[in-house]
């Protein structure tokens, strides 16, 4: 029976968190980071999740971006930095010998979809793969927008970053899930007409176009694309219903597969320099 | 004040006496005599000094890292030297009998040729003498230096370039020693060029850097009118001493077009030992004129950084010119680290192709 831990953490620098370990398995196992939507519902998401620990092995920490300090924490590079908080809290548990030292796979619900995708794209060395479900919007990896909507082609640090990360963010495993009956514009679906028009009128079609936009921006940089894109069945806008319909809980903590991956820069042994 | 003859004790004439820090790697037992000759005095050399008059320089930077106020009649240890520094003064490693100048805080002693307007006088000093060993031979720094070396240096290496002094290179290498330090690196901060200071050092250290080195460490109390050959050895000892380290970001002083720096910026061999300049300007108009000039060398920055990015109007403009425009905020930002990790590996392995 997986244990589920509730961690505190220090106001504006390091998140509270869920840390879910599995009764057996291997602790050095990359971790699952599972990434909350804007109504904030981790308690319901950890509850829901805590089965998948003991199924794969893996410890799942559930960050939790509270109001306070992280209102925006969906823009992960936002005033509040959520990126660096995240950064800070997988560290702390990392020295705590609670997670390994693995890089970790990253899914999101919602508003944490966004954080993830964002996430992953500023710190590309800090993911493995990802899982993303029913953002409201989403940054494009292309020059149709300027940030956050797309990486435009300015030459402000936001987009600095985004364009010199864009080849090795696209060099993973990603799986995009949206439910088939999240069509609505609710109050949380974000809508201004240059966002309607780039992206679509809702979450599906959103997703769908993200997902062939990936698609594209990987073959023109040279990289395979490992996307996968999922219509789950008479699912809503709801985590629960998700799970409940599309176990969605299998997708979000998958299994532990190592991806082939190009190393991070460390050193002078990976780099022979050009002279 | 009398000059002394060669060969006196230096022991009851250096009692008490502040050491600057440009002195900082000299072991004090070497110093047995003093030499009185000044005809002969050339960069490097150690100088026993009396205060006379205080003038724009009213501290004298310790070779402890501190600050000590100068007050008329202190004795002090210094290196004869040059000094370029457009908003203070232009001066000669020479000496003569009337009187010498403190040329830099730091603890350079020379002539000065010209100052700012906006500058007072120098510290104005009487020389008593020269430090010399048992043998009575002159010390220089460059007997206390760390051997000249070829050797490997560190695998990645980031110039910060700027369009002249106060253009906030220093700023823009401690944000990249910063950033590149939270990214997880372990990183050296080197000071290829200049006049011997603490305050670039000092920023250095505070931004994390597991190495600080500059010139004076290679036994240069300036590199102003130095041989190029010369900077260019002393900026791969440099490189080598910090060999353990994962990345360097290596500042050269003053704008790209100084004497100095525009020779070695036109050297191939030297632009080789690094991996991309950043370079730092005041406003949008100055980073053109020195990215102008760059590309008539064959380079070109991986981003503008300096003065400039603090003024959101200067930083726009700036951006017009195609080259990203990054804070010193932006360069101590992890994620920047490891976006320019990830730009200098593609270009690597584009160039390797």
């Amino acid at each position: 029976m997986s244990r589920i831990h509730f961690r505190h953490g220090i106001p504006g620098a390091v998140p509270s968190a869920w840390v879910i370990q599995p009764d057996a398995g291997d602790k050095g196992r990359p971790p699952v980071v599972a990434v909350h939507g804007l109504n904030r519902e981790t308690e319901v998401m950890a509850n829901l999740l805590a089965p998948r620990a003991d199924a794969t092995g893996r410890t799942i920490v559930l960050p939790i971006f509270d109001l306070t300090s992280w209102r925006r924490y969906q823009r992960a590079a936002c005033k509040q930095r959520s990126d660096w908080a995240l950064l800070s809290l997988l560290r702390v548990l990392r020295d705590d010998g609670a997670i390994g030292e693995g890089r970790p796979d990253m899914s999101g619900f919602s508003g944490g979809a966004q954080f993830a995708h964002r996430f992953a794209w500023l710190h590309p060395d800090h993911v493995a793969g990802l899982c993303l479900v029913a953002p409201g919007w989403w940054t494009f990896p292309d020059a149709r927008g300027s940030f956050p909507l797309a990486i435009g082609d300015g030459c402000n640090a936001h987009e600095f970053r985004f364009r010199a990360n864009l080849k090795r963010f696209l060099d993973r495993d990603i799986r995009v899930s949206v439910g088939s009956l999240d069509v609505q514009q609710d109050r949380n679906l974000r809508q201004t007409p240059e966002l309607n028009a780039l992206q679509g009128a809702n979450r599906v079609a959103r997703a769908r176009r993200w997902s062939a936009a990936v698609i594209r921006a990987a073959r023109r940089v040279g990289v395979q694309p490992r996307v996968v894109f999922e219509l789950m069945p008479n699912c809503v806008h709801s985590f629960s219903d998700c799970v409940a319909n599309a176990r969605l809980d299998r997708a979000f903590v998958p299994d532990f597969t190592p991806q082939p991956q190009t190393l991070p820069f460390r050193g002078q042994a990976q780099l022979k320099k050009v002279a | 004040m009398h000059l002394l003859d060669m060969n006196t004790d230096a022991g009851p004439q250096i009692a008490g006496a502040k050491w600057s820090f440009v002195t900082r790697r000299v072991r004090r037992g070497a110093v047995q005599k003093l030499d009185g000759d000044l005809s002969a005095v050339r960069s490097g050399d150690l100088v026993l000094a009396e205060v006379q008059d205080i003038g724009s320089h009213k501290r004298l930077q310790l070779s402890d890292g501190r600050y000590s106020a100068l007050y008329p009649k202190d004795r002090i240890v210094l290196a004869c030297g040059d000094r370029f520094a457009e908003d203070q003064f232009e001066g000669i490693a020479e000496l003569s009998l009337e009187s010498a100048d403190l040329l830099a805080g730091g603890g350079v002693i020379g002539t000065m040729l010209s100052r700012n307007g906006r500058v007072k006088c120098p510290t104005s000093l009487s020389v008593i003498g020269r430090l010399a060993d048992a043998d009575g031979k002159v010390l220089n720094l460059d007997q206390f230096a760390l051997a000249p070396s070829h050797g490997p240096a560190p695998a990645r290496v980031i110039g910060v370039l700027g369009t002249g002094m106060n253009a906030g290179k220093t700023a823009a290498a401690a944000g990249l020693v910063n950033g590149f330090t939270r990214y997880g690196d372990k990183v050296a901060a080197i000071k290829a060029t200049g006049t011997g200071s603490f305050g670039d050092v000092h920023q250095y250290e505070a931004a994390g850097a597991a190495r600080t080195l500059d010139f004076t460490d290679a036994g240069f109390a300036s590199t102003f009118r130095q041989p190029v050959d010369k900077i260019e050895t002393l900026t791969r000892t440099l490189l080598s001493a910090a060999s353990d380290c994962d990345i360097a970001i290596v500042e050269l002083a003053d704008g790209v077009t100084q004497v100095e720096t525009a020779e070695l910026l036109s050297r191939p061999n030297y632009c080789a030992l690094f991996d991309a300049f950043v370079l730092a300007a005041p406003g949008a108009l100055a980073s053109r004129g020195a990215l102008a000039w760059l590309a008539e060398h064959d380079i070109t920055p991986i981003a503008q950084t300096g003065l400039m990015t603090q003024a959101p109007l200067a930083a726009r403009e700036a951006e017009t010119l195609g080259l990203p425009v990054l804070s010193r905020e932006d360069l101590s930002d992890p994620a920047t680290a490891g976006s320019l990790h990830n730009l200098l590996s593609e270009a690597c392995q584009e160039h390797v192709a």
